[in-house]
Formats: structure tokens, C-alpha cells, sequence
């Protein structure tokens, strides 16, 4: 049964726990302590040691189908993990077949078999896999694969106080979306939309097993608007190494000749 | 375990509660734990300058979030850079040594030596830049565990290996007599076909990835990496003691690669003339500017009757050539690593 998450960002309140959750169960490295700048988002970024990661977004305007004392003034805040493609760019970049798909649909690095080789950093749409600088292998969420194989749901689902992370069966999950969906647009919240929430949607990816309710342009988010799956480039490469092949063993062999013929 | 027992509950030194049934103390997620923090390293983010500006804020909509990179930059150094313009000349110069070989009547027997040695070196010297990159000698063989056709890494590892190994026993047995040396032979032959897709899965592998500098270049970057790679090998030959004959064939290869490789590199540049950003990244390259020149230049000593006869003239454009198709490959090096910095980069790609 395909699992995955449904981030609906209009109920986030910012408050960490999924990430707190996150690097407790999956025992992460510490990152240290830094002041970004950006709100409260002190943790940056999506990468080895953090497998989740709240991004929170001061905007000057009011945020729709809501009474608010702030005037123009609101937040945005979105819980970010590993998107789990259905195309995995990394799953198909990884050279070492150390990325698999897992029974319930997720994508897992498996670390004995990791090598390091860092392509996967490159390959992922979204920036999401990270090599980790001290064992020097790449890592990102399991969709808490082990807790899954026990029947219990992902941390972070689990520690969200506000159903914003909600985990369960996929098809569920999007019927679940679109209705909420449906609702905020009755309640005047225009800029709702989905975000990687099928295929015919994200034809890139394939569609996200942990897409997203976002209420702002993808981009405020720092998620791009048209992800896809890189590997799947290689094709068109491979055709222009083809024929630049031929080309080249033409121009070696008309040297060799040259050289044979010179008098 | 029974069902009925009690959950074993440890109290670990951390504070923590564990479920031994369900969490194993060793190593939590799905039985893996990434190696902590070593004490001799700083914590990342520990040496991060506390901000003290005002408060960023954001439009609405905006373009980005507070500037952060959408994508992640491979964690490669110059390790892998140096190794995409090593494996370039190995697999090309193993085409050359095989073609000389083949075509050569017997008339460019140096040439087929010194091919042969190149791509020995430089594929041994890549493979062995792979390795130290990884950080262990053994991870270079997990490519080895299965074949991967969706994986450009995997495939171009099976090429390199193939290089590395009929090179070096081309040059070992090429020129001996009897069965050994039909074998050495046979070597060189093969070493020559795996060579010529070594040469360009560089650029496959490049294409193939969220960098907006180099996913542009799907279809030009894999012809300007061979065209390059052949340049660069025919370049390092003229510096070889190579009799007449075979200069003349490695003067009609550089000059027909490096002619390719300054159109390729138009081509490449005509992909992001509508892509603000990402042409930045290679329009600030000092180096994508300079490798330009110097190929130019190297061209132009190589065609031109006064400096094409004498040995300096052929040096001097053999050492210009190497220096101005490496220049080049490593600019788009670095110009897809800078691009992934740029979000707005990212916005451009595809």
C-alpha cells in the first residue's frame, strides 16, 4: 500500500515539534546553533542531519479568509521533508542501487550500500539529499521506514499538533486534499492550491507522496514551480553522446589516415 | 517476544525512553544512525555569524525564499573536476591510440605507443581521483555491484573501468610478438570503443542533474566534452616524441576538435542567451573566457604555415591546446556549481 504525507500548510503554526520529533527518532547530528535572519527559521535548510525542516515567511500582505488584528502583515509556514517522487531522480541517479523504493511507496538510502558518490545531491529536484560531511554518505528521510514496519506512523505525523503533517494511504490522502481544497476556496482563500499532488500535476516528478497545500506561489516556499526528474535526462544525452560519438571515431580515423598517407 | 511483556523501557544516558522493541538503542532509524559529530570537527552552523541586520522580510509573491538555493550543488571538489578532464583525455586519446592502430599501416607505431601510454595514465590517474573523492578505495566497487542503465555514474563507471584496464594491458603487451601481442592488440581495440563514450558520459552526467548551469546543456554539453576531451589529448600528444606521420594525424585531430569544441561552446551558449541567470553564471567565468582564447590560439599556431612545421610552433600549440580545453571544461565546471546557488537559476532550468 503506497503511504505518504499531506502537508497542509493553512494549519502549521510553526512550532517545530515535527522537526524536534524527526531528529530525536532518527537520532540526527546536532547542527549547532546560528541566528539566520530569515524569521524563525534557524535550521535552513533540508539536509543530512535535518530531515525536516519549517520554513517560515513574513509576507506584507493580509492573508485571505482570515480576521486578523496584524493588518498588513502575515505568515506563512510550511513543515518540508523529502518528497518521496514518484520519478526519484535520486533512485535513478544512484549508482550504487543503494536508493530503493520501499513497500510503502517511500524512497530510503540504505547505508551500507551508500558509497558517498554525492550524485544524488545533484539529481534530487528539491535539494533534499545530503552527503554527511563526517561519514561521508548521503542520507534524508525514511518516511520513518522503521517505525512504518511496525506499524506506527512517521514521527513527525505523529508529533503534529495541528494535523498539518498528516500520514496515511496516498489515494486517501489526495480525496483528503482536494476537499480541503474545496473548502478554503469557499472561504475566500484563493491562493490556495496543491502542490505535487498527482501526476497529471506534476508531470516531472510524477506526482509527490508527500505533496503539499501551499497558499502562495511555490517559489515563496523556495520549492521550484516545474520539478522534475533530472535522471530522466540522461536519455537526450546519451542520443547527442551517440552521435557525437560516430563523429568522433570519424575524426580519429580520417587523422590516423591522414598521417598513413602523408608523404 | 511475547506480546504480553511489559514494554522494556530504557532509560538511556540521554534522557531518553526507548522502546527496545521498537527502537534499537544502537541506531534508531530503520536500524541506521549517521555517524555523530566528530569532537575535532566544529559544528556546522557553529561558526555561522549570528545575523544582527534588520529582519528579512518578503514580497508577496515572492521569487525566492530569502535567496536560499532550491537545489543542492554535488558535494565534489576539484577532485572530480580534475577527474572529468583526465577521463575525457583517457577515453580519447584510447580512440586515437586504437585508430592509429588499426588505420596506421605501420606508420605510426609511436603514436599508437604514446596514445596508449596517455590513456593508461590518465584513466589509472582518474580512477584513482574517483577514489580518494569517495574516501575509501573499496566504495569505488559499490558501483560494481549491479548494472544500471537509468544511472550515468554507473554506466560511465563500467566505461572507465573497461579504459583503464585494456589501456594498461595494451601498453604492456601491444608490442610484443605472438599471442600475447595480438592480445595487447585486441586490448588497445577495445580500450578504443570504450573510450569514446568515457569521453562524453562526463557530459551526460553533468546534463543529467538539478543544476540549472548544466541541465540546460542536455544536448550541447555531452558534444562539447568529447570535442574538448579530443582536443585536449591531441594538445598533450604534440608534446610526445612522435615521428612525422603522426604528427601530421595529431595536427588534423586537434585542429578538427578544437574547431568543433569552439562551436560546440556557441551552441552551449545559445541555450541560456534567454536565461538571465544562468548565463551569468558562465558570462562572470573568467575561465570560460580565457579557455575560449587559448584554444583559439592554440588553433591558430597549429594551421598557421610559418609556426605549424617547427617544434616550438607545435609545442607552443600542443601546451596552449591542453591548457585552453581544460579551462573550458572546468569553467562549466564551476558555472553549474555557482548556478545552484541561484534560485532564481533554478527557475530558469529545463
Amino acid at each position: 500500500m503506497t503511504k505518504g504525507f499531506f502537508t497542509d500548510t493553512s494549519v502549521c503554526i510553526g512550532c517545530k515539534a515535527c522537526e524536534v520529533a524527526c531528529k530525536q527518532w532518527n537520532d540526527l547530528p546536532d547542527d549547532g546553533s546560528a541566528l539566520t535572519g530569515m524569521s524563525y527559521d534557524n535550521t535552513g535548510q533540508l539536509d543530512a542531519s535535518s530531515w525536516r525542516h519549517v520554513k517560515f515567511i513574513e509576507r506584507p500582505v493580509a492573508r485571505e479568509g482570515v480576521e486578523s488584528t496584524l493588518g498588513e502583515f502575515s505568515w506563512l509556514m510550511m513543515s518540508d521533508c523529502c518528497k518521496h517522487c514518484a520519478h526519484a531522480s535520486c533512485l535513478e541517479a544512484c549508482p550504487t542501487g543503494a536508493i530503493v523504493r520501499t513497500e510503502f511507496g517511500s524512497t530510503f538510502v540504505q547505508p551500507d550500500v551508500c558509497n558517498g558518490c554525492g550524485y544524488c545531491n545533484a539529481a534530487c529536484p528539491f535539494g533534499v539529499v545530503d552527503k554527511l560531511v563526517e561519514d561521508g554518505r548521503s542520507w534524508k528521510c525514511t518516511m520513518c521506514y522503521d517505525r512504518q514496519r511496525d506499524g506506527f506512523e512517521p514521527a513527525c505525523a505523529k508529533s503534529c499538533p495541528t494535523q498539518s503533517i498528516q500520514f496515511g494511504d496516498l489515494d486517501e490522502l489526495r480525496e483528503r486534499a482536494q476537499r480541503r481544497l474545496d473548502e478554503l476556496h469557499a472561504q475566500g482563500v484563493g491562493a490556495a492550491r496543491l502542490y505535487g499532488e498527482s501526476e497529471d500535476a506534476q508531470p516531472g516528478t510524477g506526482g509527490l507522496h508527500a505533496f503539499y497545500l501551499l497558499l502562495d506561489e511555490p517559489e515563496s516556499y523556495g520549492l521550484p514551480a516545474a520539478p522534475m526528474a533530472w535522471s530522466r535526462r540522461a536519455a537526450d544525452g546519451w542520443r547527442a553522446v551517440a552521435a557525437s560519438g560516430v563523429t568522433l571515431g570519424v575524426a580519429v580515423a580520417a587523422s590516423a589516415l591522414a598521417g598513413r598517407w602523408m608523404r | 517476544m511475547s506480546g504480553s511483556e511489559p514494554l522494556d523501557i530504557i532509560l538511556r544516558s540521554d534522557g531518553r525512553d526507548l522502546d527496545q522493541r521498537i527502537a534499537d538503542a544502537a541506531g534508531i532509524a530503520a536500524r541506521q544512525t549517521p555517524m555523530g559529530r566528530r569532537p575535532d570537527r566544529p559544528v556546522p552552523g557553529a561558526g555561522t555569524p549570528i545575523w544582527t541586520g534588520p529582519a528579512r522580510t518578503t514580497q508577496s509573491p515572492a521569487d525566492t525564499y530569502y535567496d536560499q538555493p532550491v537545489v543542492k550543488a554535488p558535494p565534489w571538489g576539484g577532485k572530480v573536476s580534475a577527474y572529468i578532464v583526465l577521463g575525457g583525455v583517457a577515453g580519447s586519446s584510447a580512440a586515437l591510440g586504437a585508430a592509429a592502430q588499426v588505420l596506421g599501416g605501420g606508420r605510426l607505431g609511436a603514436l599508437v605507443r604514446s596514445s596508449r601510454a596517455l590513456s593508461a595514465l590518465t584513466a589509472t590517474a582518474g580512477a584513482g581521483l574517483l577514489m580518494a573523492d569517495l574516501g575509501r578505495p573499496d566504495r569505488f566497487l559499490h558501483m560494481m555491484r549491479l548494472v544500471r542503465p537509468t544511472s550515468v555514474m554507473n554506466v560511465g563507471g563500467y566505461c572507465l573501468s573497461t579504459t583503464a584496464g585494456a589501456s594498461a594491458w595494451a601498453l604492456v603487451l601491444g608490442g610484443r610478438c605472438g599471442r600475447l601481442g595480438r592480445a595487447g592488440r585486441a586490448a588497445g581495440v577495445v580500450a578504443g570503443i570504450a573510450g569514446i563514450p568515457l569521453c562524453g558520459y562526463t557530459g551526460v552526467l553533468l546534463s543529467a542533474t538539478a543544476m540549472p548551469g548544466w541541465n540546460v546543456g542536455t544536448r550541447t554539453l555531452p558534444p562539447l566534452f568529447m570535442a574538448s576531451a579530443a582536443a585536449t589529448s591531441a594538445s598533450a600528444l604534440r608534446l610526445a616524441p612522435v615521428a612525422p606521420p603522426g604528427q601530421r594525424a595529431l595536427a588534423v585531430l586537434a585542429a578538427t576538435a578544437q574547431a568543433a569544441e569552439l562551436a560546440a561552446e556557441h551552441a552551449h551558449e545559445r541555450t541560456f542567451t534567454d536565461r538571465p541567470h544562468v548565463r551569468a553564471c558562465y558570462q562572470t567565468s573568467r575561465r570560460w573566457r580565457a579557455g575560449r582564447a587559448l584554444t583559439l590560439a592554440s588553433l591558430a599556431l597549429g594551421l598557421a604555415p610559418p609556426t605549424r612545421r617547427t617544434r616550438t610552433g607545435r609545442a607552443a600549440a600542443g601546451v596552449l591546446g591542453v591548457a585552453g580545453s581544460t579551462l573550458t571544461k572546468t569553467a562549466v565546471y564551476t558555472a553549474g556549481l555557482d548556478s545552484a546557488r541561484d534560485p532564481r537559476a533554478v527557475g530558469e532550468s529545463g
